[in-house]
C-alpha cells in the first residue's frame, strides 16, 4: 500500500504541486508574520533592555483624569512638577536621577531644513527630546559633534541628518505651536543605540529647559530615571521612592517594570503588521484549502477505476481511504515546509523593505522559534488533510464492480438536500455575522468573521446548483459567436456541475474579499467627499497642518480672501448634570462662532451662537435628544488646563463633517487647550477671483510657516481620495495574490478535464474539429467559468459590503453607501480576461493531442 | 499485385500508391504498410480483412488523413492527400469523410441530433436538412433524437454514428471494425444500413473487419498481411471469406 502512495505521488509529483501551491503561499504568510514579528521584538527588547540597563527605577506622572484607559492606546499621564526630581534625589538608596520630557501627538513640532523641506521624510512623525546627562538613562549616543548645551542648539537623529544631507552647523527650523518657526544651530547627531533612528521616527534633542519651552511644561518633567546606590536592589528603590512620593500618587516602576511598559508598547505597534499578514495567510489557506478539495475530488473521480480494481483485489475500504489521505498527508507536509522556508524568506524580503523605507530595524538575527515552524508545518498540513478528507471518504463507497464500469461513480448529493443543508449553513453564518456587527458581544469580530466563513461554506455547497443555469446563461455569447465550438464550451461548462462550481470556488473567495473591500472604501470616499460638499461647499481654499492660532487671522487679510476660519479640537470628559459621561461626545471642535455658518451648512438650529462666547457649547440635536438636555442645560467639561461649567447655548440639526462632534467658541478653546493650535484653516475667496491665483497668494503670505500645506479646495478633495487609493493599493497587490493562486486552481483542473476528455477531443478532431476550435472551447469554458465565479464572488462581496458598511453606519463611521460598480465591473473583466489566461496551457495540450493516440485511449 | 490501373484511376474515391509506415525505430521497427498499392471504387463497398497485427487499421487511418504515411502516398479521389497541412487534412476531414469506430463514436454533452450535425456544425453550415432527415429515417432514429449517447444502447449508439458518417455528403466513409461492439441483431442492423447507403445514395464505404459475415456484406475484400495486400475476392459470402482467412492466418 505504501509503494503504491510513492509511485502514485511520483508519477503526479507537479500535480501535487500546483495543488499545494496555495498552501505554500497561505503558510509564506503565516510564518513570513510570526518571523518578522518575533525578530522586530527580540531586536527592540534587546535594544532596550540593553540602553537601559542603567535605569533602576522610574517616576511617571498620574493618568490623566478621563483619559480612557483603553489597551489600544496610548496611556495619558500628567507631568510631574521638578520638586519630585529634587525629593527623588535626596533618598538614601539613589545614586543619580533625572527627569526627561518627550512631545507626543498632542504637542507636535515640526522640523524643517533651511530650504523648507521637513526633515526625516514627510511621513515620519517627528518628536523631541530633552537631553540627558547620564547615557545609563537613555538610548541616545552622539555619534558626530556634541550634546546641546545652549537652547538655540539641536541634534537630530543620524538618519535624518544623512537623508536631509545636514551637517553640523547647519540650521534647523523647529515648529512648536503656538510659537511661530524658531531657528536652531545644528550642534550633533545622534544614534539611538546600534540604530540610527527610533523605528520609523524622527528625534531631535534639546536641552532640557528649552524642550520645557516648546512644551510649555516649565520646571516638569514626564519621566524620572533612577539609577540605584550599588547594593540596593530595584525592588527596594522603587519602594524607597514610593514611599517618598506617597501623597503625590505619581506611578513608580522598577526598571524591569518600566521596560516591561515600553516593550508593550512595540507589541501594539506590531500586533498591526502582525494581523495583516496573518489575515492574508488565513484567506490563502482557505483559498487552498478549497482548490485542495477540489484538485483531490476530479483526480479521485478519474482514479475510480484504480480504486475499484484495489477493491476488487482485496483491499479493505479502509485501506483505500487511508492511502488517499496518506496521499494528502505527504502534500500538506511538503507544502508546508515549502511555506516555512518561503515565511522565512518573506520575512528577510520585508525586512528589507521596512529598509527601504526608512523603518530601518535594529540589526540582529532573525528570530525563528521552533513553535512558528511547529504551527506552520501543522496547520498547513491539517488544513491539506481536512480538505481532502470528504473525497477520500467518498472513495470508501467505491464499490469493487466500479472497476468494469466504463463511467466514473460520481454520486452528487441530491439536489433537494443540496439546496437544504448550503442554506441552512449559509443562514447560520449570516446570522452569526448579524449577531458580531449589529449587537454587543465580547468578540464580535471573531465572531463575524467567523460567521463569513460558515456563510462562504454555505455558498460552496449551493454553488453546483447554480452552474447549469448560470453556463446557460453565460454560455449564450460563445454560443451564438464561435458556433459549435461555443456550444461544446457551454455544455462542457455544466456537464459536471460540482466541478464547475468548485473549480470556480476560489475565484470567488477572492473576488469576494475584493469586491468587499472595494464597496467599503468607495463609501468611506463618498462619505468623505459628501461630508466636504455638505459642511464646507462653501469653501474656496484649504489649510493643512499644525497650525499656530494667527494664521487664520492672516490668512483672512490676504486680499481677495472674503473670510477664513481656523478649527481646532480637543478631547475633554464630558459629564452631564446626573454625573453621567455620555460616550458619544468624545470629539469637541472648536470654531468662530461669528464665521461658522459662513462655512458650515448646521441645518435648523435653536438658539444662539453667540452665546458661545459665554462659557456655551453647541450640541447635535441626536446628543440632545438621547441624553434629554436642552437649550440651557449645564454640562462639566475637564480639558488640559480647567475643567469648567458649559451651558448648552445651541442644538444644531447636521453633524459637523459628518462627526458626532459638540462645538465650542474658539476663544474658550484657547484658554483651555494644553497647547492650542489648529488641525487645519479654511478660507472663502471674493467672488471672482481666481482660486489658483489666490492659493499662490497665501502661500506667499504663510511662507514664514513652512509647515502650512494650503491647497484649493478641490484639489484637497481629490488628494483626501487619492490618499484612500493608495493605502488600498497594497492590499489589492496582495489579494491579486489570492486571486492568482484561484488561477492556478483553474488550470489545474482545466489540465485535469482535459486529460479526462482524451478520447473525446480526438474524436472530434477526427471528424473534423479545427486545432482552433478545440482551443476555442477550453477557453471558453474557462471563461465561463471563470465569470460565473467572478459574478458569484462580487455577489457576495456587495451583499457582504452592504452588511459591513451598514455596520459602519450604526457606529456613524459612514453615511454613505457606494457600490463603486465601475470598479467591481473592471474587477468582472479583469477576472474574465484571467479565465482566457487560465485556459492557455490547457487549451495548447488539448489542441496539440495526436489524434489517433486520442483515439486509442478510452 | 497492383491494383492501380489506368482505367480504375478515374473511378477511383480513395487510393494508396507504395504506402510504407514503419513505427518506431530500430530493434523496435514495426513496418504496418510495407508497400500498399490500393484503389477503392466510388459508390463501392470494399472491406479490408486480415489478422490482428496486419496493418488494417494502419491503412485506414492513412487513407483518411489521421496518420501520416512514413513513404509513398495516399490520393482522394485525384488529390495527393499525403502532403496536406494539418489544418488543410481537418478541413478534408470534416467535409469530405465520415467515420465509423468500433466504440465511443459520440460526444457526451451531445444529443443524437447534435452528433448526427457535429461536421457540417463545425464547419459554421446549415445541415443538408431533407438529406438528414431521410438518413435519420433510413437508420430508425427519429423518436431518438434528443437523447444523449449514455441514454442509447451501444447498437442504437453505433447508428447515431453511421448517420453522422453519412450526413455530410462524404466523398468516402471509412469504418474501423463498426460492429464489432455489437450482438447480432444490432450487427445484422448496421450493416444494412451501410449496404442501404451503397445501393441508394450511390455512397462510398471502406469497412475494416476481422468478422467474414459483415465483410460479406461488401462489393469486394482485400485481404491484408503483414502490411502488404495480398489477396481479393470479388463476390464475397461468409464461408469463402473464412475459409480464405483460416488460410491466411494459418
Ligand atoms: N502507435 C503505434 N506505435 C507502434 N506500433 C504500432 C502503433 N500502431 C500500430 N502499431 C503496430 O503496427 C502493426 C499494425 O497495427 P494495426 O493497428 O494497423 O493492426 P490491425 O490490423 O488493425 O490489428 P487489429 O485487427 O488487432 O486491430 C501492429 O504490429 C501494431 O503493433
Ligand atoms: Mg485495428
Amino acid at each position: 500500500m505504501f509503494k503504491l502512495l510513492i509511485r502514485g505521488i511520483r508519477a503526479h509529483i507537479v500535480r501535487f504541486l500546483l495543488t499545494g501551491l496555495a498552501i505554500i503561499l497561505g503558510i509564506t504568510f503565516l510564518v513570513g508574520s510570526f518571523v518578522i514579528t518575533d525578530t522586530i521584538r527580540v531586536s527592540f527588547d534587546d535594544l532596550f533592555t540593553q540602553l537601559t540597563k542603567g535605569t533602576d527605577a522610574v517616576v511617571q506622572g498620574p493618568l490623566t483624569a478621563g483619559s480612557v484607559s483603553n489597551p489600544d492606546e496610548q496611556e495619558k499621564r500628567d507631568p510631574i512638577p521638578a520638586s519630585i526630581l529634587a525629593v527623588v534625589r535626596q533618598l538614601p538608596g539613589v545614586a543619580d536621577a533625572e527627569g526627561n520630557i518627550q512631545t507626543n501627538s498632542e504637542q507636535p513640532i515640526a522640523l524643517i531644513s533651511a530650504d523648507g523641506k521637513p526633515i526625516g521624510g514627510k511621513t515620519a512623525p517627528q518628536f523631541g527630546y530633552g537631553w540627558l546627562r547620564n547615557p545609563d538613562f537613555s538610548p541616545w549616543r552622539i555619534a558626530i559633534g556634541r550634546a546641546p548645551t545652549a537652547d538655540n542648539e539641536i541634534v537630530i537623529d543620524a538618519q535624518s541628518a544623512r537623508d536631509g544631507k545636514l551637517n553640523l552647523g547647519a540650521q534647523v527650523l523647529v515648529n512648536a505651536p503656538p510659537d511661530n518657526a524658531r531657528r536652531y544651530n545644528l550642534v550633533g547627531i545622534a544614534r539611538f543605540g546600534r540604530v540610527d533612528r527610533p523605528i520609523g521616527a524622527t528625534g531631535a534633542l534639546f536641552t532640557m529647559s528649552e524642550i520645557q519651552r516648546i512644551t510649555r511644561l516649565p520646571a516638569q518633567f514626564r519621566e524620572i530615571y533612577v539609577h540605584a546606590k550599588s547594593g540596593v536592589s530595584s525592588n527596594a528603590i522603587r519602594a524607597q521612592i514610593a514611599g517618598a512620593l506617597r501623597v503625590s500618587n505619581a506611578n513608580v516602576l522598577t526598571g524591569n517594570q518600566y521596560r516591561q511598559q515600553q516593550q508593550n508598547q512595540i507589541r501594539k505597534v506590531l500586533k498591526f503588521v502582525y494581523i495583516g499578514l496573518f489575515v492574508f495567510g488565513g484567506i490563502g489557506l482557505l483559498v487552498g484549502g478549497f482548490i485542495i478539495f477540489n484538485t483531490f475530488t476530479v483526480i479521485l473521480a478519474q482514479r475510480t477505476r484504480e480504486l475499484a480494481l484495489l477493491r476488487a483485489i482485496g483491499a479493505a475500504p479502509v485501506q483505500v481511504v487511508l492511502s488517499v489521505l496518506g496521499e494528502a498527508v505527504v502534500v500538506g507536509l511538503l507544502a508546508s515546509a515549502l511555506g516555512v522556508l518561503g515565511g522565512i524568506g518573506l520575512a528577510i524580503s520585508l525586512r528589507a523593505v521596512l529598509d527601504a523605507l526608512d523603518l530601518a530595524l535594529p540589526a540582529g538575527d532573525l528570530v525563528v522559534q521552533l513553535r512558528t515552524v511547529g504551527f506552520g508545518m501543522a496547520v498547513g498540513t491539517i488544513v491539506t488533510m481536512i480538505a481532502a478528507l470528504v473525497p477520500a471518504l467518498r472513495t470508501a463507497r467505491i464499490r469493487p464492480i466500479a472497476a468494469l464500469r466504463e463511467s466514473a461513480v460520481e454520486q452528487p448529493l441530491p439536489r433537494r438536500s443540496r439546496g437544504l443543508i448550503g442554506g441552512f449553513v449559509m443562514s447560520a453564518g449570516i446570522a452569526a455575522v448579524f449577531v458580531g456587527l449589529f449587537t454587543k458581544v465580547d468578540n464580535s469580530v471573531l465572531l463575524a468573521a467567523a460567521g463569513a466563513v460558515v456563510a462562504f461554506t454555505g455558498v460552496f455547497i449551493i454553488s453546483p446548483l447554480l452552474v447549469p443555469p448560470a453556463a446557460r446563461i453565460l454560455g449564450f455569447v460563445p454560443s451564438r459567436t464561435r458556433g459549435m465550438a461555443g456550444r461544446l464550451a457551454r455544455d462542457n461548462a455544466y456537464r459536471n456541475p460540482r466541478r464547475s462550481a468548485w473549480t470556480a470556488i476560489a475565484l470567488t473567495l477572492g473576488v469576494a474579499i475584493v469586491g468587499l473591500v472595494t464597496i467599503v472604501t468607495a463609501s468611506f470616499k463618498q462619505t468623505i467627499a459628501a461630508a466636504l460638499d455638505n459642511q464646507l461647499g462653501t469653501t474656496d481654499y484649504f489649510i493643512a497642518g499644525t497650525l499656530s492660532p494667527d494664521i487664520t487671522a492672516r490668512v483672512s487679510h490676504v486680499p481677495g480672501v472674503k473670510a477664513a476660519m481656523g478649527i481646532s479640537f480637543v478631547e475633554p470628559t464630558i459629564q452631564l448634570a446626573d454625573n453621567t459621561r455620555p460616550n458619544d461626545a468624545r470629539l469637541v471642535l472648536a470654531i468662530d462662532p461669528k464665521q461658522l455658518q459662513t462655512f458650515v451648512n448646521l441645518g435648523a438650529i435653536d438658539g444662539d451662537l453667540a452665546n458661545l462666547a459665554n462659557n456655551g457649547i453647541a450640541v447635535p440635536r441626536s446628543f440632545a435628544n438621547r441624553h434629554h438636555v436642552h437649550v440651557g442645560s449645564q454640562l462639566y467639561a475637564r480639558f488640559p488646563k480647567a475643567q469648567l461649567q458649559l451651558t448648552i447655548a445651541v442644538i444644531f440639526e447636521k453633524r459637523v463633517f459628518d462627526r458626532p462632534a459638540l462645538l465650542i467658541d474658539h476663544a474658550l478653546y484657547n484658554r483651555v487647550a494644553a497647547l492650542p493650535f489648529d488641525i487645519f484653516s479654511v478660507a472663502i475667496a471674493e467672488p471672482g477671483v481666481d482660486t489658483a491665483k489666490g492659493t499662490e497668494a497665501i502661500k506667499k503670505e504663510l511662507h514664514d510657516y513652512p509647515t502650512a500645506v494650503v491647497k484649493d479646495f478641490a484639489q484637497f478633495k481629490a488628494d483626501q481620495e487619492k490618499q484612500i487609493d493608495q493605502a488600498l493599493f497594497l492590499f489589492y497587490g496582495l489579494l491579486l495574490l489570492a486571486i492568482v493562486i484561484a488561477l492556478i486552481g483553474i488550470v489545474n483542473t482545466l489540465a485535469l478535464s482535459v486529460h479526462e476528455r482524451t478520447h473525446e477531443i480526438g474524436l472530434l478532431r477526427a471528424v473534423g474539429t479545427s486545432r482552433k476550435q478545440i482551443r476555442t472551447t477550453i477557453r471558453w469554458e474557462s471563461v465561463i467559468i471563470s465569470v460565473f465565479g467572478t459574478l458569484l464572488g462580487l455577489a457576495i462581496g456587495i451583499v457582504f459590503g452592504a452588511i459591513f458598511v451598514m455596520s459602519l453606519r450604526t457606529q456613524n463611521l459612514v453615511t454613505k453607501l457606494d457600490f463603486a460598480l465601475p470598479r467591481l465591473a473592471v474587477i468582472a473583466v479583469i477576472a474574465g480576461l484571467a479565465g482566457v489566461i487560465a485556459a492557455v496551457l490547457p487549451a495548447r495540450r488539448a489542441a496539440n493531442l495526436n489524434v489517433l493516440d486520442a483515439i486509442r485511449t478510452e | 499485385m497492383n491494383l492501380v490501373t489506368p482505367a480504375t484511376l478515374s473511378s477511383t474515391a480513395a487510393s494508396a500508391r507504395g504506402a510504407i509506415k514503419i513505427y518506431g525505430e530500430g530493434d523496435t521497427e514495426v513496418r504496418a504498410l510495407d508497400g500498399v498499392d490500393v484503389a477503392f471504387q466510388r459508390g463501392q463497398f470494399s472491406a479490408i480483412m486480415g489478422p490482428s497485427g496486419s496493418g488494417k487499421s494502419t491503412l485506414l487511418h492513412c487513407l483518411a488523413g489521421l496518420d501520416q504515411l512514413t513513404g509513398g502516398a495516399v490520393f482522394l479521389g485525384d488529390r495527393n492527400i499525403s502532403a496536406l497541412s494539418e489544418t488543410e487534412l481537418t478541413k478534408v476531414r470534416r467535409d469530405q469523410l465520415g467515420f465509423v469506430f468500433q466504440a465511443y463514436n459520440l460526444i457526451p454533452t451531445l444529443t443524437a441530433y447534435e452528433n448526427i450535425v457535429l461536421p457540417t456544425a463545425l464547419a459554421g453550415r446549415e445541415p443538408d436538412h431533407p438529406w438528414v432527415d431521410r438518413v435519420i429515417d433510413v437508420v430508425g432514429l427519429a423518436n431518438r433524437l434528443t437523447h444523449r449517447p449514455s441514454e442509447l444502447s451501444g447498437g442504437q449508439q453505433q447508428r447515431v454514428a453511421v448517420a453522422r458518417a453519412l450526413a455530410n455528403h462524404p466523398e468516402v466513409v471509412f469504418a474501423d471494425e463498426p460492429t464489432g461492439n455489437l450482438d447480432t441483431k444490432s450487427r445484422g442492423e448496421i450493416l444494412r444500413f451501410m449496404r442501404l447507403a451503397v445501393d441508394e445514395f450511390d455512397q462510398t464505404i471502406v469497412m475494416v473487419t476481422h468478422d467474414p459475415v459483415a465483410a460479406a456484406v461488401a462489393d469486394r475484400v482485400v485481404f491484408v498481411s503483414d502490411g502488404r495486400i495480398i489477396d481479393e475476392e470479388l463476390a464475397p459470402t461468409a464461408e469463402n471469406l473464412s475459409s480464405r482467412m483460416t488460410r491466411i492466418e494459418g
